[in-house]
């Protein structure tokens, strides 16, 4: 203070007690606090924005890591002798009347499965399945558009016999969720067996590399039932499609693609090809005991439902679609582009008489 | 020292304005012409949050930064256009004597409303955390399973891929980016671009070779304006009590090591100082360090020599956080947290998605976009043909003037990628013309396609008036032309043989430029007009299963080469 | 005197032309910048920093002034590094060159190391290569499409001269991908006269056409030195390496003994291969599938050409059927309109220099290069020595399996009526007049009073099986909207005329038989014709071999 200080300046300096504040100099001790937190926190601000610094813009393009969905097949477990198909007719005139729907189809399945060695070769102890049934529409089961309920309780209850940890029953359907589980009666059947029912959610999708003809890359899939499954059974009604001319086995994947599926319609046979090369299950059962033999996909009428008193069970889902499109659905095998193309890739073999086992109970 | 910060006033206000006027395909060359955008540290910290990274330049942000908590505010006054632009409007709208000058300048506690703002926009940007910390649990624990590196640091590792893992997954859809509609530098830009300079080139003639529209321009036009005014009765309006950039500097100057400080003995209690403050920041009494821009100015009106611009003076004499309340900071968090999911609900983003949302090449997927663009409009600007437009509520409320091709107004120009150049955020990727071409090595990926061309054969001239036309298909820029013709002969109304083109769409060469609406003769209803379909930025918004992914696409192939 | 100076003036010129203005306003600004220091040192002292401060004047430190003086100093420092980084810029982002060529290097910036580079180069290489396999297989397709023009080049001759240029064309993109040109290819280059000639012989393509032309050449001297095909220790080598399931009808291929001026072909470092159903289309890709259609069990195939003579050969394929019927209806689907009947196996012809037969469930195609007395001649030796090795391998198993009750086709096919056209009858399997339950069926086309159709008969393991597949047809044909309308015949068991879109169908049931007549254009004959034939027919036909069943089901 070595300048002449007015009257308002002495008073203020009175007040301080004759020591200007503001003259105080900073302490070591409160340099190294202040200049150290501003510090800290700018190279925090630095080392975070260098940690995520992204010059080109590419995280934004960046497709997530490819992920692929597992094995499922059990196929080499098995001994080379065993069938990969096995058809079993139900002879209407041994049927016991009263017999239910569902009895009966455990009856098949359990012939069919024994003719391949046993159910306790596909489900083991512990194993999580995923059984995978078709209920793209909301549509009376009675009308064969989707998977029958009892053929899905029976697989249902059938694994949880041979000791599976848990048992899922998930699909994608076209039309509401909810409602084609109710109408469909396979949701309430499902969960009567004691299966657990996974409706798709949104999150419930990821990202599955294919590599195929028609997802030559990715797609979104409803990937989370089958994320840590052990076994995969797809549970699949023998039907008409109006445009890939039959909907069996293989088609009944078509229920794990994310939207915009639509569009997989420029190049039906392509992606049912794809499907084979993706999807490597441990068990198909075609149930042939309803059959829609016209106005597919989605049927709607008696008139269009024949009875087919058949179960096609088989670890090769190309041979059974083949066997079925052909003995059941009474179309011309060349006519379904979709497995001469997975026969030519390799994805499975076309039905031969050496591998079917044909029983009838 | 006041002088020094006139001289850089005028160099920054002058930078801006002459890189607003090069953004221009004749002069743009070199010039970083982004570089006040790259330089706000709002827009570097919430495209952050949104996106998980730093594009390209917002690294100058990270600068700013660190000038601002070293010095404080210093942008505020020196470097923000914006601010420099409100500085002179409050100077030539003064004509208050010296009490009125002080009273104004006194703080008022609205002044915190820009708090508020900043963090309902920052936990909008931010609003993935919520679904990511219900989902971490699992993740950690998937994390923990999958883990089998050393013991020691396991439960660290799954908690950091674990939570990593969760964030990754919900940052898709699970936050917004809003801060550009009140960031000071994306506003002047964006009202710049849509509204003053269209009027400038109307009196002048010199900025653009043909006058442009802009779509509501005048709504731009008329809040920019109003922000300008609002300063001839509260000096600064919009620095003080709205600008989040503000907001977010005024957090950081809480560590900044330098400030102004009074001495309590010299100062006579005179309230000079506050005739000229600029951020209202109090220096008659304790200083409130995130209010002060740095203007110096107080230094310069006090006549006692009271105030210095000191390193580290006393604690007890600075007002170290901004007055905000918890109850109105909850408030805002809520308003944010709750806003952001109903107005992306609210349609027009996803499922509804609108067909005249056709964004300009080189855009990343629309949910990325969001996230990324800062509604500049510094393409708009850039843009030889005027096709890029604000976007009103065309792609949702929080689409709002984002850019948007209107082919009414210009087209794509096929050799020219001068958007994606400028776009500071990354929300139009850099690309080179080789990647928007699909030539090079981009071959395998194809084309940038914008979206499809579509035919509304009543209206089309050879399709329904039996008149020669086939404009569209002259001007397809494609090679081969994604609109073809085939000739047909028809008998006209009186009987005589006709010979037509009649022209169609190939849609897998479609890009989606726009050019066919543009130069249809049918102007005020295109015959041929283009849809957002087809777009191949995103997957789920593709046409022809041909086209919709390649394997060349999952390579990390960069445009610049 | 002080160069650098006057060649940094010189520069500074330069730009100055180049851009005045830029230049002006840096070499301003860089005049700013330097003097900044001197005007501050100078000011300094003359005492202009020290201000008035309310009432009070300060005089700055010398903190303060350097502070001042820097903050002045950025000023046109700022201005300057804009400008010079402003004149560095990414031409690319203008305009586009099309006659750049890029590299696999120039991919861009996502290629971090050496290893990378080499990952994408080798990606690269290994697209080409599926590139020039594409290019390869559209060049071999189009060979083959080519062959069609050729036909049709015979009854156009103003076609000739153009396709001429095409095969000129070709040429170079042949040469580019390395691949063969097919070898009847060169007699196109001939006058049309020629052309025509050489037209008529049966055209394959060389399978191995893409083998490089080095490894084309198909004689070794060694080859060529022996005298008339291999020894029999040879033979009995070669016949030892092929799978068990093949060794049958390898054995019938006559690689020993050959006719003099003959030589057998070589086929990488044997003489013969063979195929079963599964890899069939390694050797005649394309047209596997149809052989698979009527159950090929296998195939064996050599070569021969005359001795110092590449460029003509005789192809000799033998496939094995799974039974008798295939291999008539294989035969039968392959046979065209006119042809020459051979004596050769059970029924043979030959076609434009090729001969084609089939004995048994063998079905034999000799295909030469070249239609002449020469060639003729070995083909009908071959033939011959190939009919009578399958003669005797069918007779062998037609006495294991042989039943009674069983009938060859050509059993069946005497049961037919004679009349005109009858030399002519088909066996069809599966699909017949489009019903897809009507299969192996046996037919003939007439023609009487200027109404042609044709008639067919399919025998049924029993009547009652009969009997079911006649409802059908009935129910398919209601369905179908034709009009039906019920028959007596007191020699059949039911009959029924149904005609639909102008033509008339007659079908008629007589024990195991379903029978009739297809597609007559007039009603009146074809019911006559039809009651006559069924009047001919036996009470029970023969059914078919039992093994068709199966064999049928496995490709429905």
């Amino acid at each position: 203070m070595s300048e002449k200080l007015t009257a308002k300046q002495i008073s203020n300096l009175q007040k301080f007690g004759g020591v200007n504040p503001a003259d105080e100099t900073f302490s070591r001790r409160d340099f190294a606090k202040r200049v150290g937190a501003t510090g800290a926190v700018l190279t925090g601000a630095v080392a975070t924005g260098v940690a995520i610094t992204d010059p080109w813009g590419m995280q934004g393009v960046k497709p997530p890591p490819p992920v692929k969905l597992g094995n499922y097949s059990v196929r080499d477990e098995l001994p080379a002798s065993a069938p990969s198909v096995v058809v079993v007719h139900s002879n209407p005139e041994s049927q016991p009347p009263s017999e239910s729907g569902e009895n009966q189809a455990q009856r098949m399945i359990e012939a069919a499965l024994k003719a391949m060695g046993g159910i306790d070769k596909f489900i083991k102890r512990g194993d999580i399945v995923v059984v995978k049934p078709n209920v793209a529409f909301d549509k009376n089961p009675d009308l064969a558009a989707t998977s029958q309920p009892d053929s899905v309780a029976a697989v249902v209850k059938m694994c949880l016999a041979a000791g599976a940890r848990e048992v899922r029953v998930c699909d994608n359907p076209i039309n509401n969720p909810e409602s084609c589980f109710f109408k469909t009666k396979v949701g309430d059947a499902a969960l009567r067996a004691g299966a657990k029912l996974i409706l798709p959610q949104e999150s419930y999708f990821e990202d599955l590399y294919i590599g195929g003809e028609t997802i030559t890359n990715t797609w979104r899939m409803f990937y989370k039932p089958f994320k840590d499954a052990t076994k995969v059974i797809g549970v699949s009604p023998v039907k008409d499609h109006n445009l890939c001319k039959a909907t069996v086995t293989m088609k009944n994947w078509y229920g794990l693609l994310g939207n915009p599926r639509n569009q997989f319609h420029q190049n039906i046979h392509g992606i049912i090809t794809d499907f084979g090369l993706m999807m490597k299950p441990t068990l198909v059962i075609a149930d042939g005991r309803k059959l829609l033999m016209r106005n597919g996909p989605t049927g709607g009428s008696l008139n269009d439902v024949k009875r087919g008193d058949t179960m096609v069970v088989g670890t090769d889902q190309v041979a059974v679609d083949s066997w079925c499109v052909s003995k059941l659905l009474e179309k011309q095998r060349h006519e379904i582009v979709y497995l001469d193309k997975s026969i030519a890739k390799g994805y499975g073999a076309d039905w031969r008489p050496q591998w079917t086992n044909e029983i009838t109970v | 020292m006041v002088q020094i910060r006139r001289a850089y006033e005028v160099l920054f206000l002058g930078l801006f304005l002459f890189f607003l006027l090069v953004t221009d395909l004749r002069y743009l060359k070199g010039w970083p012409v982004s570089i006040f955008l790259e330089a706000t540290p709002l827009v570097a910290v919430s495209t952050a949050l949104t996106t998980h990274t730093i594009y390209r330049n917002l690294w100058w942000g990270v600068f700013i930064l660190g000038v601002t908590m070293m010095f404080g505010r210093v942008w505020c006054n020196w470097m923000c256009p914006f601010g420099i632009l409100h500085h002179f409007f409050g100077y030539i709208g003064n004509r208050k004597n010296t009490k009125q000058l002080i009273e104004v300048n006194r703080y008022r506690w609205w002044y915190s409303i820009k708090y508020y703002i900043l963090i309902a926009m920052l936990v909008m940007a931010g609003a993935w955390i919520i679904p990511t910390l219900i989902a971490t649990p699992g993740e950690v624990v998937t994390a923990w399973n999958t883990d089998d590196g050393s013991v020691a640091t396991r439960p660290v590792r799954a908690l950091a891929n674990g939570f990593a893992a969760a964030a990754e997954r919900y940052k898709e859809g699970g936050s917004n980016l809003q801060i550009g509609l009140l960031d000071p530098i994306a506003l002047t830009v964006r009202s710049m671009t849509t509204s003053v300079l269209p009027v400038a080139h109307v009196a002048t003639e010199s900025i653009y070779t043909e006058p442009r529209e802009y779509w509501y321009a005048w709504v731009v036009g008329l809040i920019f304006a109003g922000f300008l005014v609002a300063n001839w009765w509260i000096p600064r309006f919009f620095c003080r009590a709205v600008c989040p950039l503000g907001a977010l500097l005024g957090l950081l100057s809480r560590f900044s090591l330098w400030r102004i400080d009074r001495d309590p003995v010299r100062c006579t209690d005179c309230d000079l100082c506050l005739k000229n403050c600029e951020g209202a920041s109090d220096p008659h009494k304790d200083l409130r360090k995130s209010e002060c821009f740095v203007c110096l100015n107080c230094i310069e009106d006090c006549p006692h020599d009271a105030l210095t611009y000191r390193f580290l003076p006393r604690k007890a004499s600075e007002i170290t956080w901004p007055a905000v309340g918890r109850r109105q900071v909850l408030l805002a968090g809520i308003f944010g947290s709750l806003f952001f999911p109903m107005a992306k609900l609210s349609g027009g983003v996803k499922k509804n998605f609108s067909r005249y949302v056709i964004r300009p090449p080189g855009s990343v997927a629309e949910d990325e976009f969001l996230r990324r663009c800062i509604k500049c409009d510094q393409c708009i600007r850039v843009c030889p043909t005027n096709v890029l437009q604000p976007a009103l509520f065309e792609a949702g409320v929080l689409g709002l003037w984002t850019p948007i091709m209107i082919s009414k107004m210009g087209w794509c120009e096929l050799n020219c990628t001068l958007c994606s150049q400028v776009c500071p955020t990354g929300a139009i990727r850099e690309i080179s013309i080789a990647e928007k071409l699909g030539t090079g090595p981009f071959e395998s990926k194809g084309p940038i396609k914008t979206g499809t061309a579509f035919y509304n054969r009543g209206r089309c001239l050879p399709w329904s008036m039996d008149v020669d036309c086939v404009v569209c298909e002259e001007v397809c820029p494609t090679s081969p032309k994604a609109i073809f013709t085939r000739n047909i002969e028809i008998t006209d109304r009186w009987g005589k043989t006709l010979h037509l083109k009649r022209p169609y769409i190939d849609p897998e060469k479609c890009i989606g430029c726009g050019i066919c609406e543009h130069e249809c003769p049918v102007k005020d209803d295109p015959a041929v007009y283009v849809t957002a379909i087809g777009e191949t930025r995103d997957k789920s918004r593709s046409l022809l299963l041909s086209l919709v992914d390649d394997p060349a696409g999952s390579q990390d192939l960069v445009s610049i080469g | 005197m002080n160069d650098p100076t006057s060649g940094f003036f010189r520069q500074l010129q330069e730009r100055y032309q180049e851009n005045p203005l830029v230049t002006l306003a840096v070499s301003a600004a860089l005049v700013a910048f330097a003097s900044t220091p001197i005007a501050f040192a100078i000011l300094g002292r003359m005492d202009w920093f020290a201000p008035r401060r309310g009432r009070t004047s300060v005089k700055p430190t010398f903190l303060q002034i350097v502070t001042a003086m820097l903050l002045v100093m950025s000023i046109p420092a700022i201005f300057t590094a804009i400008v010079i980084k402003a004149s560095y810029f990414d031409e690319d982002r203008y305009e586009f060159d099309p006659n750049r060529t890029w590299t696999v290097l120039s991919q861009g910036r996502g290629l971090a190391d050496v290893q990378a580079a080499d990952k994408a180069v080798a990606e690269e290489m290994k697209r080409l290569a599926e590139e020039r396999k594409n290019i390869l297989d559209g060049v071999k397709k189009l060979d083959e499409s080519l062959l069609a023009l050729r036909v049709a080049a015979v009854t156009a001759p103003q076609t000739i001269a153009p396709l001429k240029d095409v095969l000129e064309r070709v040429g170079p993109l042949r040469k580019a991908v390395g691949i063969d040109a097919p070898q009847q290819l060169e007699d196109l280059k001939a006058p049309p006269a020629e052309i025509s000639a050489s037209l008529s012989q049966p055209v394959y393509v060389v399978a191995n056409a893409n083998v490089p032309p080095a490894a084309g050449v198909p004689t070794s001297p060694a080859a060529a030195a022996a005298p008339a095909g291999l020894t029999a220790a040879q033979r009995d080598a070669e016949i030892g390496t092929v799978p068990e399931p093949q060794k049958a009808i390898a054995g019938m291929l006559p690689l020993t003994d050959l006719p003099a001026g003959w030589t057998i072909g070589k086929l990488g470092d044997k003489h013969l291969e063979t195929f079963n159903a599964e890899n069939l289309f390694e050797k005649i890709d394309g047209r596997a599938e149809s052989f698979i259609q009527y159950d090929v069990r296998g195939m064996a195939y050599t070569y021969f050409h005359p001795v110092g003579d590449d460029s003509n050969e005789l192809q000799l394929y033998i496939f094995e059927m799974a039974n008798d019927l295939k291999a008539l209806g294989k035969y039968g689907s392959e046979k065209p309109e006119e042809t020459k009947p051979v004596q050769v196996g059970t029924e043979g012809y030959s076609a434009s220099g090729s001969l084609l037969f089939r004995t048994g469930k063998y079905y034999t195609q000799i295909v030469s290069t070249k239609d002449d007395p020469k060639f003729n001649e070995f083909a009908l030796a071959i033939a011959k020595r190939v009919a009578a090795a399958q003669g005797a391998g069918s007779a062998s198993e037609g006495t294991k399996e042989g039943g009674e009750s069983m009938a060859g086709p050509d059993a069946i096919f005497a049961m037919l009526p004679q009349g005109q056209g009858k030399a002519n009858p088909k066996y069809v399997a599966q699909d017949v007049f489009g019903y897809a339950f009507l299969s192996d069926v046996f037919m003939a086309d007439y023609e009487a009073g200027g109404s042609t159709w044709q008639g067919f008969l399919r025998p049924y393991a029993s009547p009652e099986e009969a009997k079911a597949m006649y409802d059908k047809y009935l129910e398919t044909v209601k369905a179908d909207g034709a009009e039906v309308k019920p028959e007596t015949s007191k020699d059949c068991d039911a009959m029924v005329v149904s005609s639909n879109i102008g033509l008339v169908d007659v079908v008629f049931l007589k024990g195991n038989t379903l029978g009739g007549v297809n597609g007559a254009t007039q009603a009146k004959p074809a019911l006559e014709f039809a009651k006559a034939f069924a009047t001919a027919l036996p009470p029970k036909t023969p059914a078919l071999p039992p093994m068709e069943k199966s064999a049928e089901g496995g490709h429905e």
